[in-house]
């Protein structure tokens, strides 16, 4: 089975710890995950991020392994969009430490049942072929 | 669209075959299986084949002119999925620029 996910993979001039620190303080999420973040970071734990424009996402964390690797679900709170799961996964490099986020769709938004040959539809040929990259890209480095 | 549409659309796209009809049925428009398999190293039989993978998928859609019959592109369904990818993805990117910005700024580079 294929999954719609994406994957970002950076290089932090910081250690392990410092980023575990980051990733699981829910004052240090609130600083760069955009929004107020309250969890409880234990597996089954529950957690809510307040959005800047107000929406509420919820969370659940699935795995904490320190300083290596959580998981966790989350979902807008008012349905506005689909539930997915995100794994940040963290490991020493010799300048500091790499993090690798993967968020995968849970269970995609509802779409268009099987599009109609209507002739007068139009769409972007470029963003087609953007997404067939982006396959591309997402199959090689699996 | 349900969760195994998507799955659809992703495993028919799994395949360079099949993204290359896709890519070409936009580029030129509608084609019928026989003009497909003309430009292409394979049988007709083989052209349909994922020709129908794609139909299941709702990546083309059929039309019946004479007694041919055209496929013709209709891509929303990936383009559902690859909006979510560019959304995600693009959040993400901000996200861990502040991220870089903050563990850098506390703690500095990790001592060797």
């Amino acid at each position: 089975m294929e999954e719609v996910s994406i994957t970002r993979s950076v290089e932090l001039e910081a250690g392990v710890d410092d980023v575990w620190q980051a990733v699981t303080t829910p004052e240090l999420l609130s600083g760069w995950l955009e929004g107020e973040v309250d969890v409880d970071v234990r597996p089954g734990g529950d957690g809510v991020l307040v959005e800047p424009e107000g929406t509420v996402r919820r969370m659940r964390v699935d795995e904490v392994e320190p300083p290596r690797r959580l998981a966790l679900q989350w979902w807008p709170e008012d349905g506005s969009g689909p539930a997915s799961t995100v794994e940040l996964d963290l490991q020493p490099t010799p300048g500091g430490t790499r993090l690798v986020v993967t968020e995968t769709l849970l269970a995609p938004t509802p779409l268009a049942a099987k599009a109609s040959s209507a002739a007068g539809s139009r769409w972007d040929v470029r963003f087609l072929l953007l997404g067939c990259s982006l396959l591309r890209v997402a199959a090689a480095s699996r | 669209m349900t969760p195994d549409g998507l799955d659809a659309v992703f495993s028919a796209l799994a395949d360079p075959t099949r993204r290359d009809l896709v890519a070409r049925l936009v580029r030129e428009g509608p084609r019928s299986a026989t003009t497909l398999a003309r430009d292409l190293p394979m049988t007709r039989q083989a052209v349909v084949h994922h020709l129908q993978s794609l139909d299941d998928a709702g990546l083309v859609a059929t039309t019946r002119e004479g007694r041919e019959v055209r496929y013709e592109a209709t891509p929303e369904p990936l383009s559902e999925a690859v909006a979510w990818m560019l959304r995600t993805g693009a959040r993400w990117d901000r996200r861990l620029d502040r991220l870089r910005q903050q563990v850098e700024r506390r703690s500095g580079p990790p001592a060797h």
